[in-house]
């Protein structure tokens, strides 16, 4: 896709997060290893409690106690083709605040709890504007607002500025969210379930409007969803998750048009279709999955796999193989040495 | 069938692995207990309320002397010192305590209670005193500890009748830490079924409930209790001065429990299971007993936890005016209001002790009770 | 009664169907204002008239809002219409009206309607085991003996594959599935006749969310069941349902069979629906054709036909008359003034919704 010698605007190398529960230590996010390409969209998706959204906020070094970073990289090279290693950085620090929302934002499923009810959307964005731009006035900050308000194709700006946030339609918030996100034009945006919480029209919207944005910004994206059809509209590339591992990884069109993993397929397989006979039973995945702190042994995912190889699936963790041109599945079932194993 | 049998069969093995989770076998009330124990502070506090509790019933057994016993030559005497160390300078492996003599003072020209350093008693447990019964079913004469006659062994010192203050302020909390238990239960009763029912049924008879609490919630709490107080016939006897006590206390408090329970009921009402059960047929009594009020029951205990304190502290104010528990039954209320004058203070500080008992009890019901209220929401982290 | 309520749809199959509303109105007073006096109404309900045929699974479908859940509460007699008949086809009595039923043929219909909702970790009393989740509608409606319930609770956590070995677990011990599973199990101890499903798969995961479909079509076939299956997923609507009922701001705007109406809309709302939906295999630059705006504060609609600020076939008299539900062809209704005129195609793919 792009030249070799550019390296990605931000790369994830085995990351390891952990919580530290009364229960043990509960491992959310298992080795998990991305790059995402400057102006790309990389969609993330997987079950609930999978570890999407601790993986986001590890970017940003968000993870909270009694959670925290255990093992991995992550880099970040921005305009100024300068790698940074923001697992270096200490959360708090200013280096690092700076670098939220100027370099990288974060925009989520319910933007209500994002955004403090007592102040109007205009005193937020402003707030935030300021928080970055020190220098700004007030008075061009609030421009700056008005502008962002446009952009995101909310009608009449300059009245909804002075608006409260529980004044505005579930969709209208989400459009603020989003101009909040982008008023300090970052380079990535985070979106976890953006659209989780909407109505399918307004989530269409959205989406229309995130591609637009993208388009204009140039931006990149990480897209967080559990919609296998709203990842194939939004994503470049797509990396599929269970149990806080990445099981498989690739350009989207091949991931879904190719499943290589037994789960991407069980789950495109479990999806109802326009022609699925409305007499038949859907090809369901079995049982359910697993929390962390039991996680199985072996491969991740062989309690449920229909193609799971006993003595081999439940024994040992296979790595990820490559299957394609960029396409990796962690499965048995593609590891070129599949025949010596089963021996 | 065959392909439910199949489902059942995809689910067993998962929820075989669930039994492993502890949080899994529990109930809600067992969860709600391992939250609470999280808390060190109301551990502490409950830790300090089962031993004014025990103390309570036990007090008999470990005071030394009897609730009335008046001990004539030593009114007035300052708390007993207990020593290890002779005048001599010598150690002593049991603890001694000096005789009390009485001796005029050089300056004042009145008798004081002086240590006669010639004379030790020791300190002894398990020894036979005045006779006493605890609950009405167990009599004795054996105490926790005390000393030989004529020794005397004043913990807290004695008042101007040379009464134990120590003794008295045990048979005291007997008093003091039931009147607001008996109350709270009695406001927690009436509270709790009228916030269910007004909060269920809504309508005229919610609407008179309401205005009701209104006026009892707008009432000056002290200023009530002494009119309500003052109409208990003086010819009442003590017990029934106490129950009369009890039920003016939870008078200005059902109000408070009925509107936050209420309150809660609203909430639940509309809630999916509450629906449910009345799309099963069930019947409102059963809606409001089986579901609504266990539901509540978490927060009810809170309210009711973080209320005792204001009903013991009702109690003492009252019994502190003289309106509330009259002698010959003591509460702490009472004593302290022998403790009333600045004379008695200045020469006597030791008579505000029983003040000591009753700040560390609300504090412990105040620990408890936040204990609780963090714990009555079992599944939050 | 009223002038604009509709005959009922002709079903080829069957002469009666089990449920069936006619003309339903639903109206909230809400207070506002600082002493209460600003009261406005939303019309939750706007004389809504539908069919549910014997052993049918019908789909009311529409954004959040519209009035969906409204509509099974008031059939499930928990709100209670303004107007208009809802009549059910009771297997012991007949036809029955429900919409003002008194509390005595309430508590019968109610052994024949039961309702399964949204949010599983919502609607199960988190306080009792699962053992006493399923008795409790077979102890209060008296229907076995008390030595009968223990082997009949199981035998239903059973049906919808739950182990019985786990009766006096706690719900919380439960993952989402498996809580929507017990509240089925409750819904069956009755044995209704018409279960109202309200938006049971939306808060499961995709994995879970096919086996709980699944085991709903499997106990339709063993138990005879009829759903009214509201859901705001149209994939799942055109997997799970016969015919769909779609609403928007608490009127029906179209009804009718469920594919032949997903494959050529009669309502510009509905197509507008269908082509919001995301499509898996299109790629990225899809370009999708989403109704314009939101929908409109249910306090105060739109005159004349609700959807006209956001249609883009509307005329003049879209904006002043109301449309009728009309009939357009066999066994399908829309309510728009140029129903069956219009070039509404579905999306382009819609083979792969
Ligand atoms: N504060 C926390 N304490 C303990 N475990 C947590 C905490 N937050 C998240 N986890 C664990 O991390 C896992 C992944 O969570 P999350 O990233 O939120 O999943 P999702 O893919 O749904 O976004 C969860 O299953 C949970 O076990
Ligand atoms: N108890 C209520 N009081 C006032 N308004 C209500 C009440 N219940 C629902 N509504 C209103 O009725 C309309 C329809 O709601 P609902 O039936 O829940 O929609 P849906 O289930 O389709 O999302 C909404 O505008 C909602 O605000
Ligand atoms: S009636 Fe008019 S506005 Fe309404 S859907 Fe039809 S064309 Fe559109
Ligand atoms: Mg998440
Ligand atoms: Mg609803």
């Amino acid at each position: 896709m792009t030249e070799p010698n550019v390296s990605p605007l931000l790369s994830v190398d085995d990351l390891v997060v952990e919580f530290h529960t009364e229960g043990g230590v509960v491992r959310a996010v298992n080795g998990v290893s991305f790059a995402i390409e400057k102006g790309a969209t990389l969609a993330l998706i997987g079950e609930s409690g999978c570890g999407k959204s601790v993986t986001s906020l590890a970017l940003l070094n968000l993870v909270r106690p009694p959670g925290k970073i255990a093992s991995g990289t992550i880099t970040y090279t921005g305009d100024d083709a300068e790698a940074r290693l923001i697992t270096d950085w200490k959360s708090s620090s200013e280096q690092m605040r700076q670098f939220r929302g100027a370099e990288v934002a974060m925009i989520f499923q319910e933007p209500m709890t994002s955004f403090d009810p007592l102040f109007t959307i205009g005193e937020q964005i402003v707030e935030m504007v300021l928080a970055h731009r020190p220098k700004t006035s007030r008075s061009a900050a609030r421009d700056i607002a008005i502008d962002m308000l446009g952009l995101v194709r909310l009608p009449q700006p300059e009245v909804l500025i002075d608006r409260y946030p529980h004044q505005l339609s579930g969709g209208m918030r989400q459009r603020v969210m989003i101009a909040m996100a982008l008023c300090c034009g970052p380079n990535l945006l985070i979106a976890d379930e953006p659209t989780t919480a909407l109505d399918v029209t307004t989530e269409s919207q959205i989406l229309d409007l995130l591609r637009q944005l993208q388009s204009e910004l140039g931006m990149a994206m990480l897209f967080i969803t559990h919609d296998l059809a709203v990842a194939s509209e939004v994503a470049d590339d797509i990396a599929v998750m269970y149990l806080g591992y990445v099981v498989e990884r690739g350009a989207a069109a091949d991931v879904l048009s190719s499943p290589s993993h037994p789960y991407t397929r069980a789950l495109l397989d479990s999806l109802p279709k326009i022609d699925t006979d409305p007499a038949s039973r859907l090809n369901a995945i079995k049982g359910m999955v697993p929390t962390p702190d039991e996680m199985p042994r072996g491969c991740p995912f062989h309690t449920r796999c229909r193609e799971a190889m006993p003595g081999l699936c439940d024994q040992r963790l296979p790595e990820l193989y490559a299957c394609g041109q960029g396409h990796q599945a962690r499965c048995f079932l593609v590891d070129p040495q599949l025949e010596v194993l089963r021996g | 069938m065959s392909d439910t049998r199949a489902l059942a069969a995809d689910l067993e093995p998962e929820i075989e692995t669930m039994s492993a989770r502890p949080t899994a076998i529990l109930s809600v009330r067992q969860l709600m207990w391992r939250k609470f124990r999280r808390n060190r502070l109301a551990v502490f506090g409950l830790v300090v309320l089962t031993v004014m509790y025990m103390l309570a019933v036990l007090a008999g057994f470990v005071a030394p002397y009897g609730v009335r016993e008046t001990h004539q030559q030593f009114p007035r005497t300052s708390p007993t010192v207990i020593r290890f160390i002779d005048a001599d300078g010598q150690f002593h492996l049991q603890p001694f305590v000096y005789a009390i003599t009485r001796a005029m003072d050089p300056e004042t020209f009145s008798m004081v209670s002086v240590e006669d350093t010639s004379v030790r008693y020791p300190v002894e447990l398990f020894i036979r005193g005045t006779p006493y019964n605890i609950l009405g079913i167990l009599k004795s004469d054996v105490h926790l500890f005390g000393v030989e006659a004529p020794g005397k062994l004043f913990l807290l010192g004695t008042d101007t009748t040379g009464r134990d203050l120590f003794s008295r302020i045990l048979y005291g909390s007997q008093v003091s830490l039931t009147v607001g238990l008996f109350g709270v239960i009695l406001a927690l009763v009436i509270g709790a079924s009228v916030g269910i029912i007004s909060g269920y049924y809504g309508g005229w008879f919610d609407e008179i409930v309401q205005r009701i609490i209104e006026m009892t919630l707008a009432f000056p709490q002290i200023p009530l209790w002494l009119a309500l107080a003052t109409l208990v016939p003086p010819t009442w006897s003590s017990v029934q001065v106490y129950f009369a006590i009890s039920i003016v206390l939870s008078i200005l408090s059902w109000g408070a429990l009925a509107r936050q329970v209420r309150a809660m009921v609203l909430s639940l009402r509309t809630s999916d299971f509450v629906r449910a059960a009345s799309y099963a047929n069930a019947t409102p009594p059963r809606i409001m007993f089986r579901h609504l009020l266990p539901s509540t029951m978490s927060h009810i205990l809170v309210i009711a936890t973080l209320t005792i304190p204001s009903m013991i502290l009702g109690e003492t104010a009252l019994s502190f005016l003289g309106l509330g528990i009259k002698a010959p039954m003591t509460s702490w209320g009472v004593l302290l209001n022998e403790a009333q004058s600045v004379q008695v203070i200045l020469q006597l500080p030791w008579l505000l002790s029983p003040a000591a008992f009753v700040v560390l009890t609300i504090i412990s019901f105040n620990f408890v009770g936040d204990g609780l209220r963090d714990a009555a929401d079992p599944f939050s982290r | 009664m009223s002038s604009t309520m509709n005959e009922p749809t002709p079903l080829a199959e069957s002469s009666s169907p089990l449920l069936s509303v006619r003309g339903v109105s639903k109206h909230f007073v809400l207070n506002g204002g600082v002493f209460g006096r600003a009261k406005s109404t939303v019309r939750a309900l706007d004389d809504v008239s539908f069919d549910v045929p014997h052993g049918a699974s019908v789909g009311l479908v529409g954004e959040s809002g519209c009035g969906k859940s409204t509509m099974g509460h008031t059939i499930m007699g928990g709100l209670s219409a303004n107007s208009g008949e809802i009549q059910f086809d009771d297997p012991e009595r007949g036809r029955v009206d429900i919409a003002y039923a008194d509390s005595e043929l309430r508590r019968h219909v109610r052994l024949n309607i039961q309702m399964v909702f949204q949010d599983p970790n919502a609607s199960l009393n988190p306080r009792m085991t699962l053992a006493d989740l399923v008795a409790e509608p077979l102890i209060i409606n008296k229907l076995l003996p008390k030595a009968e319930i223990p082997p009949r609770v199981a035998q239903l956590l059973e049906q919808v594959g739950l182990s019985p070995r786990y009766m006096d677990r706690y719900p919380h011990a439960l993952s989402g599935g498996q809580r929507q599973r017990v509240v089925i199990a409750r819904a069956l101890a009755m044995n209704p006749k018409l279960v109202v499903a309200d938006e049971p798969v939306s808060a499961l995961d995709v994995s879970i969310q096919a086996q709980t479909l699944n085991l709903l079509k499997d106990l339709q076939v063993e138990h005879n069941l009829t759903y009214l299956f509201i859901a705001h997923d149209l994939s799942v609507v055109n997997y799970f349902t016969d015919e769909t009922v779609v609403m928007y701001l608490g009127r029906v705007v179209e009804t009718g069979n469920t594919r032949t109406m997903f494959k050529a809309p009669l309502h510009p709302y509905t197509a507008a629906l269908l082509n919001s939906v995301p499509r898996l295999g299109h790629g990225k630059a899809t370009e999708k054709r989403a109704p314009k705006g939101e929908v409109p504060s249910a306090v105060n609609p739109p005159a004349g036909c609700h959807f006209h600020p956001r249609c883009p076939y509307a005329q003049p008299i879209c904006s002043t008359e109301v449309p009728p539900l009309r009939t357009i062809s066999a066994g399908r209704q829309a309510r728009c003034h140029f129903a069956g005129e219009l070039p509404l195609v579905a999306a382009p793919g819609q083979s792969a919704i």
